[in-house]
């Protein structure tokens, strides 16, 4: 199996140097889903960033064995009120795919109107539009009730099955209610 | 009428310079609101003005006139500006205050440049409040050319940098744009070019005019753009012709004072 991506005692920090996560070290291969537990605070989220290279202040070392263009991140997902009238097809991007995320939107409905699911539900539809090698996904789940839920995590699950050579790092605090292939959880603390 | 023809005649350039100027940078102002860098670039602003204020002084202690040294020293220290607060100030989560003391600092600084300079008086005024009936063709055309070229990028690539500021607004911008660098490097370049010609206060009021009256009504990124535009051009345009009327009537506030009476009544037309 190759590997996509290795991390080495990596260790967030803060601009004043203090500690925000554990030291963490893993490998990531083809066709892994790496969920990502931990509590509030634990810095789940900050070693995302110091990965993609949104956080600087960080000890240790990591490597990607793919492009940085093939890998596609979601934030978690805040209440951003965003300044320009977007619509939820100006945030698509790409024509609609036929997973079933984007079932009975509206895409011309403005971002900032949109609920947490329908924005959740775009902003991944576009992000596997892309076929990325490796897909970090920071809370997905959050903001979203229980049924958009679930078609989010089929539509991750298709994803993989279509593209096994693609990987999926994952932070949740909710339980994965589909059966995952090649699952391994970390826990961060 | 008669009468307005001849004046329009002596403006040639400076009309459609500062029209066209007012448009871009619109559109480059919408971009960094939307970006959540607004104080950024009116501090980027100061900055570049003590440059032109530097430049100046340069020019009145060697007694030359060469105006490539302010726009030179006004890019410089504008880069530098934006150097420092991409690096320092940016990840800070106080920094609209440090962003308010940079400007305070850059101010101060061209007030002590002025004063002990007191050859710089009328020009100080010029380079900050602006007029544009006094003009130079050559700064006419230089901003006239520079904005086409600005704008027609950023016009082809709108759709592009808008989702680049939506990333970036929602911290997830993890791929190099060659096109955002561009943008970055335009704007810094154009704000000097026009705060050098047109002074700070027309410069920073076409940057955030129209995008405050446009974005909240407007259904999409198309009809945002058109109204946009519509706010920036028709509403320069008019208030420059209104400033002709009267000798009395400055050129700036007359331009400002035409976008936003356009951006209030595009407003509140639903």
């Amino acid at each position: 199996m190759k590997s996509l991506l290795h991390v080495n005692k990596v260790r967030v920090l803060s601009p004043e140097g203090n500690f925000l996560s554990p030291e963490i070290s893993f490998d990531l291969g083809e066709g892994e889903v790496l969920l990502l537990k931990g509590e509030n605070g634990s810095g789940k989220s900050s070693f995302l960033k110091t990965l993609l290279g949104l956080h600087k202040p960080f000890t240790g070392n990591f490597n990607f064995e793919v492009p940085l263009q093939d890998v596609q991140y979601l934030p978690q997902l805040g209440n951003l009120h965003f300044h320009l009238p977007l619509t939820l097809r100006d945030v698509l991007n790409s024509e609609p795919a036929s997973n079933g995320l984007l079932k009975n939107l509206d895409l011309n409905k403005k971002w900032n109107t949109a609920s947490g699911g329908e924005r959740q539900k775009v902003l991944l539809t576009s992000a596997l539009a892309k076929k990325p090698r490796l897909l970090v996904l920071d809370e997905p789940f959050n903001h979203v009730d229980q049924e958009s839920g679930h078609i989010l995590e089929e539509a991750l699950s298709f994803f993989l099955n279509e593209h096994p050579q693609s990987s999926l790092i994952l932070v949740s605090h909710r339980p994965l209610l589909s059966v995952w292939k090649n699952l391994r959880s970390l826990e961060i603390r | 009428m008669t009468s307005l023809l001849p004046l329009l005649q002596i403006y040639k350039w400076s009309l459609p310079s500062s029209v066209i100027m007012a448009a871009v940078l619109a559109l480059i102002g919408s971009q960094w609101t939307a970006r959540e860098k607004s104080a950024q670039v009116f501090v980027l602003g100061q900055g570049t003005s003590l440059g032109i204020v530097l430049g100046l002084a340069v020019n009145v202690l060697l007694g030359t006139d060469f105006h490539g040294i302010s726009l030179l020293i006004g890019l410089s220290l504008g880069w530098i500006t934006l150097l420092l607060m991409d690096l320092l100030i940016k990840a800070k989560s106080d920094r609209n205050h440090i962003y308010l003391t940079l400007f305070v600092f850059f101010l101060a600084l061209t007030y002590l440049v002025s004063y002990m300079t007191p050859a710089l008086e009328s020009h100080i005024a010029a380079s900050y409040f602006g007029d544009l009936a006094v003009m130079s063709d050559a700064g006419a055309i230089g901003c006239l050319a520079g904005a086409l070229l600005f704008g027609l990028f950023l016009l082809s690539n709108w759709r592009e940098l808008s989702l680049r500021s939506f990333q970036l607004a929602n911290h997830s911008a993890i791929h190099q744009s060659w096109k955002n660098r561009l943008f970055d490097l335009g704007t810094l370049l154009l704000t000097t070019m026009a705060i050098q010609s047109m002074g700070y206060l027309y410069t920073m009021g076409s940057l955030f005019i129209a995008t405050s009256f446009a974005a909240s009504r407007s259904q999409n990124l198309r009809s945002y753009l058109v109204k946009m535009l519509l706010i920036a051009l028709l509403g320069s345009g008019f208030g420059f012709v209104v400033s002709l009327q009267s000798t009395n009537l400055p050129t700036v506030p007359c331009v400002l004072l035409g976008q936003m009476l356009m951006g209030l009544l595009l407003y509140t037309k639903k």
